[in-house]
């Protein structure tokens, strides 16, 4: 009798440790679909709350470095301005071509994840701002992320620094171009991979984005090679130091091509011809 | 205060101190700060084991709503730690004859059999943590590296937290 009530526990035991075994690794799976919007609807709305308000406070204590950092920013950019002016009034013909390509929506990171190996961010614009999914993300020297969910006054991005983001870049200046990704661990290191291996790029050489993908313009400076190194006689794989580490970032863009719904609409027009 | 309010309040400070330094505490991607198991080690031995595991997995779901994890990754692997933690105890701390109620405290079992206890308890719950947070082949060392680390990080503190808050009498 006594070996039939252990017996019993034992078994509640394990029908109890598979049960949430099961369930939690059903809410970790469905991390992507399920938790951004069934449960983590209602739960992100709450801590969206508190992160604004802690977000805040150390707003207040950190501004001072903020402001300091947007002069600087500001200064580089009106000199730049200037340049491209200049440059503007040589190619004007050429130029108009390409004038007003993309939209640019300033925003502020309320929750930036920079620990993990899948990190996040949290910007405070949403689809009344205009913002939709596959918009990418950046700074005048940074790729930051890609938009995966839009609320209407919030989005969640994909950092850069998460394992499963690669993006196109190209060695500056050459037509070399080959797959960045976060290496995973360091704060500011990421790796161009696939790059062929007839290119001549150089340690100190700048990577920056392509413009192969509707999601990046092309030509953000994102970093500088540090390391080279051939794999299998095939491509080079290059270790690049980014200019911008993203977990200090508060400031970002929101990117998108005028002509991103056109573009979309012909390869859905694509793929279903192929279907 | 009773003991059993006693051991309440320093589960909210703990599970608080988890949350704050999860939330607020950056040392890189390697390391995350988890100090779950020294609460799922103290739970009463002398309860059924399923209604632990309950407790335990109600621990680390609250971690996860609370902080901003994956949902479900400290949920399973509390739920994991807390199935483990009674049948390690006895091989690890049966050589005396403690009452059974709680692991005995440090003062009284001394410092090696805790290391050992908690070594193995960090590892068990970080095996799982890691194996669903993102393990692929290709990060195999970088994984293998996270887990040491972690182990290694989470055991000074919570051997800290051990002394501090579980250390008295029986």
């Amino acid at each position: 009798m006594k070996y039939r009530a252990s017996s019993y526990k034992l078994l509640i035991t394990i029908g109890v440790f598979v049960a949430l075994e099961i369930i939690s690794i059903v809410m970790i799976t469905s991390n992507s679909i399920l938790q951004r919007y069934l449960i983590m609807d209602g739960v992100r709305s709450t801590q969206v709350f508190f992160w604004k308000k802690s977000e805040s406070i150390r707003d207040f204590f950190t501004l001072r470095g903020a402001n300091q950092a947007l002069q600087e920013e500001n200064a580089m950019l009106r000199a730049k301005l200037s340049q491209v002016e200049n440059y503007m009034e040589d190619h004007r013909e050429e130029i108009e071509t390409y004038e007003g390509l993309y939209d640019f929506i300033p925003a502020t990171i309320i929750k930036n994840t920079p620990n993990k190996q899948h990190n996040y961010l949290i910007l405070n614009r949403g689809s009344k701002d205009g913002v939709r999914t596959e918009m990418g993300v950046v700074t005048h020297n940074s790729i930051v992320g890609v938009v995966s969910a839009v609320s209407e006054n919030y989005c969640y991005v994909i950092s850069f620094m998460n394992k499963n983001q690669k993006v196109s870049a190209m060695i500056s200046g050459t037509e070399y171009f080959g797959l960045l990704s976060w290496d995973g661990h360091s704060k500011n290191d990421a790796t161009l991979s696939e790059v062929p291996l007839q290119s001549m790029a150089a340690v100190g050489d700048t990577v920056s984005t392509s413009g192969y993908s509707t999601i990046f313009p092309p030509d953000i400076p994102v970093g500088t090679i540090t390391d080279i190194k051939e794999v299998s006689g095939m491509y080079k794989d290059m270790k690049v130091e980014l200019f911008q580490e993203i977990r200090s970032l508060k400031y970002v863009y929101l990117v998108q091509r005028h002509d991103q719904e056109e573009i979309d609409a012909l390869s859905d027009s694509q793929k279903a011809d192929k279907q | 205060m009773t003991t059993d309010i006693k051991r309440l309040v320093v589960y909210v400070v703990v599970i608080l101190i988890q949350i704050i330094a999860g939330n607020h505490i950056n040392l890189g991607p390697l390391v995350y700060i988890c100090l779950l198991p020294i609460l799922i080690v103290n739970l009463p031995l002398d309860q059924e084991p399923y209604f632990s595991i309950l407790i335990s997995f109600g621990l680390g779901l609250a971690v996860d709503i609370l902080s901003d994890g994956v949902l479900g990754l400290n949920a399973g692997a509390a739920a994991l730690t807390s199935l483990v933690s009674k049948p390690l105890f006895y091989p690890i701390f049966q050589k005396n004859n403690y009452s059974k109620k709680y692991i005995p405290p440090i003062r009284e079992s001394g410092i090696l059999p805790h290391i050992n206890y908690m070594s193995v308890m960090l590892l068990v719950f970080f095996v799982f943590y890691i194996a669903f947070d993102g393990f692929t082949k290709t990060a195999f060392v970088t994984s293998v590296l996270r887990l040491a680390v972690n182990v290694a990080v989470n055991l000074a503190m919570i051997l800290i937290l051990d002394f501090s808050f579980f250390n008295d009498k029986r």
